[in-house]
């Protein structure tokens, strides 16, 4: 056991548990400081998140829905993760999915196509648009090395501009100012079956253009030369160089691809979780992105768990704020997964006080 | 060309009350980037700042009469609390990011999202909601004297907020501090060259926090700012003011006077865009409210690519600190 503790690989796997048990016991904290029992608060998560009560689920509109929020989630985090892989900070989502969105709703909005032809062409727009959002940040990192942080956070805000600008001026709702037609029934992501085997829930098949992706993900990475050169790239430049890797297209197609994987969160959540773009908002999906990408240590399967555990707690929170006796804030879930995120941030904390817990004896006396 | 001193008068009162918490903001993002800690968490630090200050107001006055006005001292009060709020909210950055080492970036996310997170679930607590409005806000003066300057007067000391000033001597100090000071010298050296700067005894941990606590004071003061004068409440949010401040900084090359060119300058545009929509003149021109808004942005990027030839960031921006490594 103690061998096995102090393996790095485990502790490195065993840090995401870490971090998601001190949002929870920051987030138990937060209850009791409303003066609420966090159990019934929990037995309202289970509730809201998954439809759980009296020890049985009643019905799946709950858990369609626990699906429709883990969708964008999850694009987000394999956006993420992917550029992460590469060791590229991706913090651009955001704005690669508000692009990918105007193009798809563009697109939705616009041509009057049968539907088998409509849903292909707004989900390829969308991909299309995230990837070439990211070409901008992706040159300058390539080519220039220009520092992809700050390029990626400035075309975020641009973004935002880009679509007001469009919205304002070629698909303006008549009836609200500042949101964008809604997309025609032909180019959305839901689709009859779907809604009604979970009694009424907007799940769309986003949920498997998402999980088909983490299973390309998984492929591309772990099982090609590309992917094995990103990787390459992501551990060493030099050495990749060394070997004879072309380095700087390789970031640059890293960061397009993730654009594009952020293109489709835009998809997903502008044509399925509703059904049109509103401007001046920046969604916050590419920030849980992050999150996400951190908890599931950048591997598909990792990614895909981490975004139901984050929908399950955003979707459960409702529930928990409508039932409860005295008045939760709105704001319970969301400070919980920051927690998350600044205990993923520094998680060899723990990991340097395992060790030191374990070995007994004092290490690092010599400085 | 009345016409267009006309409406200069009209702008620029405008123009520098936007730019006051842009730049005592990107002034906080120097120091802490100048020591070596990037800090992108400058939004939630101005987010934590601009709901202390609403929230000191709203202490100090909710068991007054409605008639009382908020006067010069509670302002003064709740700017200071602002800052220390942001100061001390940014000290999470600094433990994260200097002491234990971690990913700046991430940390600074966290630091953005915590913030936006914890002030609004305060807000909502204390108060029922998650909107915060401030009963009255600075007041806007002419400054005795000096607005009677002809050309300048109008320009630069009609309308303004005493925070304006207040900005500027800060600005004023910190560039005497950090360029003209031994400590500034040690400082900057911590960003450039940490290893050397430790060999010659300078707690580089130490001044690393400084610089990072400095950030959260100035950034947690442009948020107190941004609420008490032309924002009057708090919504958890600060319509990334922080990222156009770190925008600012880095147009300004992290230097001193060029962030105060830069600020006014991105200030400016943001001005334009709100007047775009309502100005006969600059309706006219026709340009988008959208360019104007975009161009600090797009610019930036600009500007980027032109010194990526010769780097101006501080050389170990964004490094850990490995007392070891030479």
């Amino acid at each position: 056991m103690r061998e096995w503790l102090k393996n790095e690989k485990t502790l490195d796997r065993l840090a995401p548990f870490i971090a998601v048990l001190f949002g929870l016991i920051v987030g138990i904290f937060l209850v009791l400081f409303t003066k609420n029992s966090p159990i019934e608060a929990f037995k309202y998560l289970l509730r809201g998140g998954i439809g759980l009560s009296d020890g049985k689920i009643d019905n799946l509109q709950k858990i369609g829905n626990l699906i429709l929020m883990a969708t964008p989630l999850m694009l987000a985090g394999l956006a993420v993760a992917f550029s992460f892989k590469t060791g590229i900070f991706n913090i651009g989502v955001s704005g690669q999915m508000l692009i990918g969105g105007l193009a798809a709703t563009y697109f939705g909005t616009q041509f009057d196509l049968p539907r088998l032809i409509h849903v292909p062409v707004v989900i390829i727009a969308a991909a299309i648009a995230g990837a070439l959002w990211a070409f901008i940040p992706a040159i300058l990192k390539a080519k220039y090395k220009v520092n992809e942080v700050v390029t990626t956070i400035m075309m975020n805000y641009i973004a935002l501009e880009v679509v007001s600008f469009f919205v304002r001026n070629l698909i303006q709702s008549e009836r609200f100012d500042t949101e964008s037609l809604r997309v025609l029934p032909s180019a959305t992501l839901r689709v009859e079956g779907m809604y009604e085997f979970f009694s009424r829930s907007n799940i769309n098949i986003g949920i498997f253009i998402a999980l088909f992706m983490a299973v390309v993900y998984a492929f591309v990475l772990n099982k090609t030369t590309f992917g094995y050169e990103l990787k390459a790239v992501g551990h060493n430049k030099d050495a990749s160089e060394y070997a004879g890797i072309n380095v700087n297209a390789k970031i640059l197609q890293a960061l397009m691809i993730s654009g594009g994987i952020a293109g489709l969160a835009g998809v997903s959540f502008y044509l399925g979780n509703t059904d049109h773009i509103a401007i001046g908002q920046l969604p916050s999906f590419g920030f849980d992105g992050i999150v996400i990408a951190l908890l599931g240590l950048n591997s598909a399967i990792g990614v895909v768990l981490a975004s139901l555990l984050l929908a399950f707690f955003k979707v459960g929170s409702g529930a928990v704020k409508a039932s409860l006796e005295n008045n939760v804030p709105n704001q319970l879930v969301p400070t919980m997964i920051a927690v998350i995120i600044y205990f993923s941030a520094t998680s060899l904390l723990f990991k340097d006080l395992i060790k030191k817990l374990l070995s007994g004896t004092k290490k690092g006396g010599a400085k | 060309m009345g016409g267009l001193l006309d409406f200069l008068y009209e702008i620029f009162p405008y123009a520098l009350a936007f730019t006051a918490p842009i730049l005592i903001t990107a002034i906080g993002g120097l120091m802490s980037e100048r020591s070596g800690v990037v800090n992108i968490g400058l939004e939630g630090l101005m987010i934590v700042g601009s709901f202390a200050g609403a929230f000191t107001i709203y202490l100090l006055t909710k068991n007054a009469d409605t008639g009382t006005a908020v006067n010069f001292g509670m302002l003064l009060f709740a700017l200071f609390v602002a800052s220390l709020s942001g100061g001390i909210f940014s000290l999470l950055h600094a433990y994260a990011s200097i002491t234990l080492k971690a990913n700046q970036i991430i940390s600074g996310t966290a630091i953005n999202m915590l913030a936006a997170s914890v002030t609004l679930f305060l807000s909502e607590f204390f108060t029922g909601s998650e909107r915060l409005a401030v009963v009255s806000g600075v007041a806007r003066n002419d400054v005795p004297l000096l607005s009677k300057i002809p050309l300048l007067g109008p320009l630069f000391f009609t309308k303004t907020y005493f925070t304006t000033y207040l900005v500027l001597i800060i600005v004023a100090i910190v560039w005497f501090v950090l360029m003209k000071r031994p400590f500034g010298l040690r400082l900057r050296a911590c960003g450039e060259y940490p290893q050397a700067a430790e060999s010659m005894g300078i707690n580089v941990i130490f001044m690393r926090y400084v610089g990072v606590f400095f950030s959260g004071c100035f950034a947690g003061l442009g948020g107190g700012i941004l609420v008490l004068t032309y924002n009057t409440e708090f919504t958890g949010a600060v319509s990334g003011l922080g990222f156009l401040a770190l925008a600012t900084l880095i147009f300004g090359q992290w230097k001193p006077w060029k962030v105060v060119g830069a600020s006014f300058f991105f200030g400016f545009m943001r001005t334009m865009a709100t007047m775009a929509r309502v100005n006969d003149g600059l309706k006219s021109l026709g340009i988008p409210q959208e360019v104007y808004k975009a161009l600090p942005y797009a610019l930036t990027l600009v500007a980027l690519l032109i010194f990526s030839k010769n780097t101006v960031a501080p050389k170990a921006l964004g490094e850990t600190f490995d007392s070891g490594k030479r």
